[in-house]
């Protein structure tokens, strides 16, 4: 089983250097562009030096500082996002009991727990590492499963995080996150700039073509890259939470019930959709939500839950 | 002159190989012993929690059913013999597995008494004890897994050359040895349905 967690590890590294040569190639070529548009001089003198070399390094400053600034405090982020405050263990006693015997299971320390006001029903994990790591469960949640599809959910969470699902997916959101940032700053400053004379129109065409390429990195590429991801991850964290809680039957009839629940979670955005255990944006209408599907449709889920049951039985 | 040099490059290669697939599966060994030992300090965990609730259980219930003598013997002494079982994971299992059979008894007793199944510091304890042995499951699975992640480990190479000279030996699994337990014989080939269901 610790073979599974190595090569999430390694995974998460590959991906984040994928990303890296995309996003050094975007700022290579802004760099690029910039020299082309301010190359010719007043007397057509050919350019002094070219802009690639400060394209790459702004472009890797900005990714140090996402990477670092993930790391310290991503997390904190997408609970804040979630508007999720720490649950109290003597008004959720069952909840606490349960995750510290998960937790117990897979040998990894009790994660934090938090709650979110929400009368959808959902839950995701988020973190670093095992070690500072915190599951985060709607009051929806609590109110509509009982014990053991509790416990089939929270088996779910804390498998993505021994599974250091959570890390993969924090990093990459927060690149991502970053890029569309920028592109929307970078498009805004464009619209809001007016040209005056020659040279300013070049800049603005600059800030425009820079926050086209780091929208193909922030609003396309990079989601696709999650979600070919976060599909797989979601299987396997079924799977796993299977296998640590040996009840299929609790994990099947909680999927059941989110699979018919029609309430939206009210605050919710692409950051934290890909960490949930059922499909926040799912529950949206919109064609463009389905192409970005961050989980398998919940009933292939549960046929496959079905199989290991089967499996398990024989 | 030349094929000396080479002889000579490729054996320190070899060694040098050698001595890191060494280090590394000698340091594979050590982290899944912590590994082991930690779960197992999870487990006795557990087991404390348990043992630290049972004399209020005993107290809770002798005020109702002061007569059930028999049964607290039982769960004191189950308790008591456990305390005392030192540290083999099959010896602690079989003395634990007593505690819970005792325990069992101790609350179909407590069935008979409306009164003390009422009463709120008996259902905070058997919710505790339900609890803690959920926990216990679950720390009992990963040392389990952990044990056989380690014994896999020293039995096949390179762990198998390694093991003797580290002083390692296999862990045993924390389980009751089925032996030790009575088992009660269930006999299936009556139906215990009506064979012929009223046709509506």
């Amino acid at each position: 089983m610790y073979e599974q967690i190595t090569r999430n590890k390694r995974r998460t590294i590959a991906y984040i250097a994928v990303f890296l040569v995309l996003w050094l190639g975007a700022g290579a070529a802004v760099g690029a562009l910039a020299t082309v548009l301010t190359a010719p001089t007043a007397d057509g003198s050919p350019p002094d030096g070219s802009d690639v070399p400060a394209g790459l390094l702004i472009a890797a400053l900005l990714a140090v500082a996402g990477v670092l600034f993930t790391v310290m405090s991503g997390s904190r982020l997408v609970l804040a996002v979630a508007g999720a405050r720490p649950a109290d263990r003597r008004q959720q006693p069952q909840l606490y009991d349960l995750v510290e015997a998960l937790a117990l299971g897979d040998g990894i320390p009790t994660p934090a727990i938090y709650i979110v006001a929400d009368p959808s029903p959902n839950a995701f994990a988020t973190g670093m590492s095992p070690a500072r790591a915190a599951i985060t469960v709607t009051t929806g949640l609590l109110a509509m499963m009982d014990r053991e599809e509790l416990e089939g959910v929270l088996a779910h969470e804390i498998s993505h995080i021994r599974n250091y699902d959570t890390r993969l997916l924090l990093v990459l959101s927060t690149l991502i996150g970053l890029a569309g940032l920028l592109a929307g700053l970078l498009w805004r400053s464009a619209i809001f700039t007016r040209p005056r004379g020659r040279a300013n129109v070049r800049i603005v065409l600059l800030v425009v073509a820079a926050g086209a390429l780091l929208s193909v990195i922030g609003l396309i590429l990079g989601p696709l890259i999650r979600l070919a991801l976060s599909r797989r991850r979601e299987s396997l964290a079924d799977a796993s939470a299977v296998q640590l809680s040996r009840n299929p039957a609790g994990l099947i009839r909680a999927l059941r019930k989110l699979q018919a629940n029609e309430t939206p979670l009210a605050r919710t955005n692409h950051l934290t959709a890909a960490m949930c255990i059922d499909d926040p944006l799912h529950h949206h209408p919109g064609a463009m939500h389905r192409l970005f599907d961050t989980h398998p449709p919940i009933a292939d889920r549960i046929a496959t839950l079905e199989r290991m049951t089967q499996g398990l039985t024989v | 002159m030349s094929t000396a040099v080479l002889l000579i490059t490729v054996v320190i290669t070899a060694g040098l190989l050698t001595v890191l697939a060494g280090v590394l599966a000698f340091n594979g060994l050590i982290r899944k012993r912590n590994r082991t030992d930690e779960a197992w300090s999870q487990i006795d965990v557990q087991l404390k929690r348990r043992h630290d609730l049972i004399p209020n259980l005993v107290q809770t219930v002798k005020g109702y059913a002061a007569h059930e003598r028999g049964t607290f013997e039982a769960v004191t002494a189950a308790r008591a013999a456990a305390m005392h079982t030192g540290t083999d994971p099959g010896a602690v299992a079989a003395a634990e597995d007593r505690v819970q059979r005792s325990l069992a008894s101790l609350f179909a007793v407590a069935e008979n008494y409306p009164a003390l199944r009422a009463q709120d510091g008996f259902l905070a304890l058997q919710e505790q004890l339900a609890t803690t042995e959920d926990k216990l499951e679950y720390a009992r699975r990963y040392y389990n897994a952990s044990v056989r992640d380690f014994n896999t480990a020293i039995q096949s190479f390179p762990g198998t050359v390694l093991a003797a000279p580290m002083g390692m030996h296999r862990y045993v699994y924390f389980e009751v040895d089925t032996d030790d337990r009575a088992v009660p014989t269930v006999d299936f080939t009556t139906p215990t349905r009506p064979a012929h269901p009223t046709t509506a």
